[in-house]
C-alpha cells in the first residue's frame, strides 16, 4: 500500500484498533477491512494507476476518434485496461460499491469533458478511492 | 496489354482500398457515420438483366450503390436516314436492281443510345455519375440466306466483324459523348442493302463502365444480436440521475455485451461501440433508450458496415440488336 493509500486510511477518526493503526477517513470500518479487499479497485498500487492512466492516454491517442466519441467509448476502454491490472470484471461491476469505485476512477482520469487528463496525481487518486470504498 | 493493365487496375485498386481501410481508420469510421442515414431506393435501368441498388444522401442525392447485369435493348435502323434515297420501297428496289447504285451511301446513323436514362420511372434529380465509359466492342454479323452479301460472293463475314468493330472502336470517344454509333458503309451498300431489307442482322456488343461509388454493406448485427444486445445492457442497467455516470457505466455494459456476443472472440472495433452506443443511450443524458422489437431491424441495418467502398467503374454488358430494319 502507498503512503497516499494509508494517508488516505488515516485521515479519518480512529473507531478501534485496526492493523498498522489506519483508519478509513469518513466511515466507521476498520482500515483492517484493506487486507480482505479483493477485486476492486482500491488495492490500486500508484505503479498501476500510473499504467493504466498512460495506457489511457495511448489508446486515445490511437483511436483517432473526435471528443465525443471517445467520451462514449472512454468508460469501456478505462474498464478494459483496468482489468488488465486488477481483476475488474462484469461480477465486479454489478456490485454498486465496485461501480462507484470504477465510476471514481473514471473522474480521476478524466476531465470534465471526457478526454484523459494530461497528468494525475497517483496519490490524490488512490486517496480518493480509499474514501470512496468506505462510504 | 489491355488485360495486364486491367489486372494492374484491379491489384492497384485492391491495395488501395486495404491501405485506406488500415490506415485510414478515422476517414472511414467518419464516412460511415455519415453515410448511415442513407437511404435505400429503388433505381432501375431499361432493359436491364441484373440488379441495380441506389441510395439517397441526406442532401437528396441519388447515388448508385451497386450495379451488375446486361443491358439488352433492341436497336433498329431508323428510315429517315434514307429519305433522300426515295424510301425505303424504291431503295430496296434499287438494291436489287444495282448492288453499287450507291456507292456513296455513307454515315448510317444507328440511335444506340447507350446514355439512355440510366434510372427508371423514379425522380432522380442529382443523380451524380459520369458518362459511361466503353471498354471493348464486339460485333457480330448475321444473314439470311438469301441476302445480297452472298451474292455478291466477295464478302468475308468475318472481314466485315472486323471493320466495323474497327470503326467502332476509332470512333469511340465519340459514341461515348453522343450516344450514337456512326457507321461508315461506302462501298458496302450490299451490306446497307441487308440492313434495310432486314437480311443482315448487326449485334454489337459493348462492356460499359458507369462510373459511380460503389457501397457494398456487410450486415454486421443480426436483428436478434441487437435484442441480446439491448436487453444485456438493459439488464444491468441502473438508471441514476448523473449524466456522466450514465455515460461511463452505460458504455462499460455496452462494451461488455458486445464482447459476450460472440464469446470474447469479437474483434471489437472502437467504432462499434460509438455508433451502438447513440443507438442505446439518449445523447443528451444519456438514459438508456426504450427500444422495442420493431427498432431491432433499423438498428441492426444502421450498424452494417460499408467494407468495399471505392468509386470504380461498375461493367455493364450492353448489347444491341440492330436489325430488323422497321418503318418507312
Amino acid at each position: 500500500m502507498t503512503a497516499g493509500l494509508l494517508a488516505a486510511c488515516g485521515g479519518g477518526g480512529n473507531s478501534g484498533g485496526s492493523s498498522g493503526g489506519n483508519q478509513p477517513a469518513p466511515g466507521p470500518k476498520p482500515c483492517a477491512t484493506c487486507k480482505h479487499i479483493d477485486r476492486d479497485l482500491s488495492k490500486l498500487s500508484a505503479q498501476t494507476l500510473s499504467d493504466i492512466h498512460g495506457a489511457l492516454l495511448s489508446e486515445q491517442a490511437r483511436s483517432g476518434l473526435n471528443p465525443a466519441d471517445w467520451r462514449k467509448l472512454s468508460g469501456w476502454k478505462l474498464f478494459k485496461i483496468t482489468g488488465k491490472y486488477v481483476n475488474v470484471d462484469e461480477t465486479t461491476l454489478d456490485d454498486a460499491k465496485n461501480a462507484r469505485l470504477f465510476f471514481t476512477l473514471h473522474q480521476a482520469l478524466h476531465t470534465s469533458d471526457g478526454q484523459v487528463k494530461s497528468s494525475i496525481d497517483t496519490d490524490a487518486i488512490l486517496a480518493e478511492l480509499i474514501r470512496e470504498y468506505f462510504k | 496489354m489491355k488485360h495486364y493493365l486491367t489486372l494492374i487496375f484491379v491489384l492497384g485498386l485492391h491495395t488501395q482500398v486495404q491501405a485506406g481501410t488500415e490506415a485510414n481508420q478515422t476517414v472511414l469510421r467518419e464516412r460511415a457515420v455519415r453515410e448511415s442515414t442513407w437511404k435505400p431506393i429503388d433505381l432501375a435501368i431499361p432493359g436491364l438483366k441484373g440488379e441495380i441498388k441506389g441510395v439517397r444522401t441526406d442532401d437528396g442525392q441519388v447515388k448508385l450503390d451497386y450495379l451488375d447485369g446486361v443491358i439488352e435493348s433492341q436497336t433498329a435502323l431508323v428510315s429517315k436516314v434514307f429519305e433522300r434515297y426515295s424510301g425505303k420501297a424504291q431503295y430496296l428496289k434499287d438494291c436489287k436492281a444495282n448492288i453499287n447504285v450507291f456507292p456513296s451511301l455513307r454515315a448510317i446513323k444507328i440511335p444506340y443510345q447507350l446514355n439512355m436514362p440510366i434510372l427508371g420511372p423514379n425522380p432522380v434529380n442529382g443523380f451524380t455519375t459520369k458518362m459511361p465509359s466503353i471498354e471493348f466492342f464486339k460485333v457480330q454479323v448475321a444473314a439470311t440466306p438469301g441476302a445480297l452479301v452472298f451474292q455478291s460472293g466477295d464478302l468475308d463475314i468475318t472481314k466485315l466483324e472486323k471493320d466495323i468493330q474497327f470503326q467502332l472502336e476509332k470512333n469511340q470517344k465519340d459514341i461515348e459523348s453522343t450516344g450514337r454509333i456512326t457507321l461508315d458503309l461506302s462501298g458496302l451498300d450490299d451490306v446497307a442493302c441487308d440492313l434495310v431489307a432486314g437480311d443482315l442482322t448487326l449485334n454489337v456488343q459493348t462492356r460499359i463502365h458507369y462510373s459511380a461509388p460503389r457501397l457494398h454493406r456487410t450486415p454486421r448485427l443480426s436483428e436478434q444480436d441487437v435484442r441480446a444486445l439491448f436487453e444485456h445492457v438493459q439488464h444491468g442497467w441502473a438508471p441514476g440521475t448523473q449524466a456522466q455516470r450514465n455515460l461511463v457505466l452505460g458504455s462499460v455494459r455496452l462494451g461488455q455485451a458486445m464482447e459476450n456476443r460472440a464469446g470474447n472472440a469479437l474483434a471489437l472495433e472502437d467504432w462499434e461501440i460509438v455508433r451502438l452506443h447513440g443507438q442505446f443511450f439518449e445523447p443528451t443524458n444519456f438514459t438508456l433508450i426504450s427500444l422495442s422489437v420493431a427498432d431491432y431491424p433499423r438498428v441492426a441495418t444502421e450498424m452494417d458496415w460499408f467494407d468495399e467502398r471505392s468509386t470504380y467503374s461498375t461493367p455493364v454488358y450492353h448489347t444491341a440488336v440492330i436489325s430488323p430494319f422497321s418503318g418507312n
